[in-house]
């Protein structure tokens, strides 16, 4: 089946093609590689005309969704508005124009963004370093796990073991798989606690490290807290933040001052740069002092005032990319950092409290909250009961949202909780955004019972209708293909 | 200048809805011990005072005249298309496509990205991104120990040196043992090549182009390594490159990985790039990351959606096929804007452009007396020269010339001692190669 719509459909070969000059002609160039080392077209590549390149990619536009198009409720994603004026500073060619292997003279200002944006993260977690190579949240657990296997490997001990609580994010157990560990889950209590009793069982000498979401998947600051960096410390077990849910306490609370010893941020959530449709993000590891000399690759200095890069020591875990960090990202974000100052910070946190708690006690009475006692920046709803007595399912819910012009909130996470909704309001959301949002899930609430087909056949007010993921993995196409 | 949307007013009716006196009554849950008062940082800045700052710090930096450097991050010309259409809010400000039926322009971006890359590539099936060169070769060595089920890899020495490093980091968690097959910067050597593989090894990583900008010809070890039932990755840092070289899947090649920072990613001090990650259909399964497949709605119209998801960690947990969650999707995206701008001829002429001006500048250092070409060396945007001459002096001249080239390859190789690293591309002007030989001819 072929997508008339497809760029490759496109091509025409139009007298307008896009080209770079060439002095002699192309089969002279190509003489100084022999011929068994060449291609022998790039027939499949279309050409066509710049205009009609616009308005592919305008139309592809169209039909996406993004934060500026309106609310996007998903809960750990922390979609928060993505200020303007962070793009324009990072797209500045003084700062985009930069080859990695400058001289370190002419990039000074690059490494007093680095060193600064690192200093401010430092105040901002309470941990004693920050490192910025890592690219992504995930990338940041697994540059994390390796600092703490070389810190017992350089105390000659073999801890094999990571524990993960049953709610957390499959980023947990699979970056602790991919650093070489053992995965064991932590029970919940019935509440969506670390369940204590399960997690004392399951410490021991061969428990390197305690992987912790604070406030957790479902929304819910860890009320034994202390208790649990106590039973993991007095095994020298590391505690680990996920930063996922930072936005929660940014600015209220420092995870390096409630124990935790080794940190990941997600700048693309917590600290407003854009997702991408997927990425590139930044996931920055904080450590306490033990940790420090486990950094990965490269550290930014500042001495005789001069910024540099320096090399880390022999116990460093090594490099986890190329060249140094996802550079314009650290910078986006070091650019909301100093917008909002001290003052902004003040209220950051707060005001994302503020919108999942005002958000949910407008939804708890038509809805069965699963986050209790204590609302933090997300919450989440159990549609068992709905899906139980209408055959809906909670996907089904979840499409009819998209109908009423809102990105639906993350759908059927964490796994502890049955058909669930997970809603994140962050702090860039308006009262009247959220009065109306709650207006429309007490709505389609309502549909569920007197017209389910409304839901069960949504969505109609998108681009497209209802997507068939069955068929796409029965039968992959991967790839456009000229000849299918 | 901050971005919260809240009147006094609505703050108070908030807090009255909830129960609650004051906002710091939300923070009940945080014991008090841990609530921090302030934290100290520099006070809010108004927009004009943050874009102020900012040109202050772009302003530090001195950007050079003239870059004939590359070593994995490669100066070219970005089309203004890609800069204009990505910058659109509907791509730069969403969040992975979830939820397909309103994430489209995503989606279809990224197939028509996979399309590329596969082809380019002469794979069947491309992810949707890695997050660069160095953990694209990670996750791609990844899938080889997973499907022969074997602990050592044999890895060329001149693969890109950050990648390798990238690996051992990586390859060493999963006591994976790396041996460095010491061949030659410009010529795979298939007689070495034999006397060093066996069967335990589960693949070979070679580059090409390699670090040293060499085209290697490695079609002699493929059947040996196939008569093994294992796997040739070939790792490429200069994407460009495949606008004319035979692809690495027709070359014998498993898996393809590497850079493509060169398809319209801005040098930005080496990130956030993109890493790709191709493989042969057989391998499919253990690809890690998000993959996207064409489908249809329920109108019956052709749409795509993300895919083949039970390979992922958030189905899968600590049995995914990698942790990757969020990769480098608008770098992806921009890689589409940017190869359906060129297009086929200007793909072409942009290779054809790399090959004539660093064929050039090869010729005409060559024709000095102090500086060495190697003659044999098959290259496209990217080659080696050695001399006698101190690198302080070279380094002290083309620094005040405005000049990044000659990278020293000895910080990478001992054996390389006054071996240096000289790329041009399609920006690369005559004037800019003639002043350069004029200054190395002075010196």
């Amino acid at each position: 089946m072929k997508d008339k719509n497809i760029i490759f459909e496109k091509s025409n070969n139009c007298i307008s093609s896009y080209s770079f000059n060439i002095e002699k002609n192309e089969k002279d160039i190509l003489n100084n590689i022999p011929q068994s080392l060449l291609n022998d077209n790039l027939s499949f590549m279309p050409d066509v005309s710049e205009g009609d390149v616009a308005r592919h990619f305008i139309r592809l536009s169209n039909r996406n969704y993004g934060v500026d198009t309106g609310f996007y409720p998903l809960g750990s994603c922390t979609m928060k508005y993505n200020p303007k004026i962070n793009e324009k500073v990072a797209g500045n060619p003084d700062f985009a124009n930069i080859h990695p292997y400058s001289s370190t003279e002419r990039v000074q200002g690059v490494l007093e963004v680095l060193y600064k944006c690192r200093e401010a993260l430092v105040e901002i977690t309470g941990m004693d370093e920050i490192d910025l190579s890592p690219c992504a949240g995930a990338h940041g657990e697994l540059t994390g796990l390796y600092i703490i296997k070389a810190y017992f490997k350089n105390k000659k001990e073999e801890r094999p073991i990571i524990l993960v609580p049953d709610s957390a994010h499959g980023t947990n157990p699979a970056s602790a798989s991919v650093a070489g560990f053992k995965v064991v889950s932590v029970k919940s209590d019935a509440d969506g606690f670390v369940d204590i009793d399960d997690l004392k069982q399951k410490v021991s000498k061969d428990v390197a490290c305690f992987m912790l979401t604070n406030p957790n998947t479902l929304g819910l600051y860890e009320k034994n807290l202390d208790q649990i960096v106590k039973i993991c410390h007095d095994l020298d077990i590391q505690l680990y933040y996920d930063g996922a849910n930072l936005n929660a306490i940014l600015g209220i609370s420092k995870p390096g001052e409630t124990g935790f010893d080794v940190v990941h941020l997600n700048l693309h959530k917590s600290f407003a740069t854009p997702h991408g449709g997927g990425g590139p993000g930044a996931g920055p590891v904080g450590v306490k002092k033990h940790l420090i000399d486990f950094l990965p690759g490269e550290n930014v200095v500042y001495k005789n005032n001069k910024y540099s890069l320096e090399k880390r020591g022999s116990l460093s875990i090594g490099k986890v990319r190329s060249f140094y960090a996802n550079f314009s990202v650290v910078l986006k974000s070091y650019v909301y950092i100093v917008s909002l100052g001290k003052e902004g910070f003040s209220k950051l946190g707060l005001l994302a409290l503020l919108n999942a708690n005002y958000l949910g006690v407008l939804l708890k009475e038509y809805f069965d909250i699963a986050t209790k006692p204590h609302i933090m920046h997300e919450f989440v709803i159990s549609l068992q009961k709905e899906c139980d007595e209408t055959h809906l399912t909670v996907m089904d819910f979840a499409k009819r949202i998209l109908d009423y012009g809102y990105h639906a909130p993350t759908v059927s996470f964490p796994l502890i909780v049955h058909s669930c909704l997970m809603v994140e309001p962050t702090e860039t959301e308006s009262k009247e955004t959220l009065d109306k949002f709650a207006e429309i899930l007490i709505k389609i609430l309502e549909e569920s019972k007197t017209n389910p087909d409304l839901l069960k056949n949504s969505p109609v007010n998108t681009p497209i209708k209802r997507v068939d993921d069955v068929m796409a993995a029965r039968t992959p196409v991967l790839k456009y293909s000229k000849d299918e | 200048m901050t971005y919260f949307p809240h009147s006094e007013t609505d703050i108070k009716e908030m807090l009255s809805v909830i129960g609650k006196k004051n906002l710091e009554e939300l923070e009940s849950p945080i014991p008090a011990k841990y609530i921090v008062k302030t934290l100290n940082l520099p006070s809010q800045k108004t927009e004009l005072e943050v874009n102020q700052y900012f040109d202050k710090l772009a302003n530090k930096n001195k950007n050079y005249s003239t870059i004939l450097a590359g070593a994995g991050s490669y100066y070219h010309y970005i089309p203004s298309t890609v800069d204009e259409l990505t910058g659109r809010q509907e791509f730069y400000t969403a969040y992975t496509p979830y939820q397909a039926e309103i994430s489209q322009g995503t989606l279809q971006a990224i197939f028509e990205y996979q399309t590329y890359i596969a082809n380019l590539t002469g794979m069947d099936v491309s992810n949707a991104s890695m997050y660069d060169g160095g953990t694209a070769l990670a996750e791609a060595c990844v899938i080889a120990i997973n499907s022969t089920r074997k602990n050592k890899i044999l890895v060329d020495k001149y693969v890109n040196p950050e990648y390798l490093e990238v690996l051992k980091t990586y390859m060493g968690a999963l006591k994976v043992e790396i041996v460095i097959f010491e061949s030659n910067p410009f010529k795979l050597d298939v007689e070495a090549f034999k006397k060093i593989w066996n069967a335990e090894f589960c693949g070979f990583v070679v580059a090409s182009p390699n670090f040293c900008g060499s085209v290697i010809d490695y079609t002699g070890i493929v059947d040996i390594v196939k008569k093994d039932k294992r796997l040739v990755i070939q790792s490429v840092s200069e994407a460009m490159s495949l606008s004319v070289l035979k692809t690495p899947g027709d070359m014998g090649a498993d898996l393809a990985c590497g850079e493509a920072q060169s398809f319209g990613m801005p040098l930005s001090f080496g990130g956030p790039y993109l890493g790709f990650l191709t493989c042969k259909k057989e391998h499919l399964r253990k690809m890690p990351g998000r993959i996207v497949g064409q489908t249809k709605d329920s109108d019956g119209n052709i749409v795509y959606t993300l895919t083949l998801t039970a390979r992922e960690q958030h189905i899968r947990r600590e049995l995914a096929t990698s942790n990757i969650c969020s990769n480098h999707g608008l770098c992806a995206t921009r890689a589409s804007v940017y190869l359906s701008t060129v297009g086929g001829k200007g793909l072409r002429t942009c290779g054809l452009a790399n090959i004539e001006k660093s064929h050039y500048l090869y010729e005409e250092i060559s024709k000095l007396a102090k500086f060495k070409v190697e003659k044999s060396q098959i290259f496209f945007n990217e080659f080696v020269v050695s001399t006698d001459i101190a690198y302080d002096k070279i380094s002290k001249k083309l620094e005040e010339n405005g000049i990044l080239s000659f990278l020293p390859l000895a910080k990478f190789y001992s054996s390389l001692s006054n071996y240096y690293l000289i790329c041009a591309t399609e920006m690369t002007t005559k004037e800019e190669i003639d002043n350069l030989v004029a200054i190395l001819g002075s010196l």
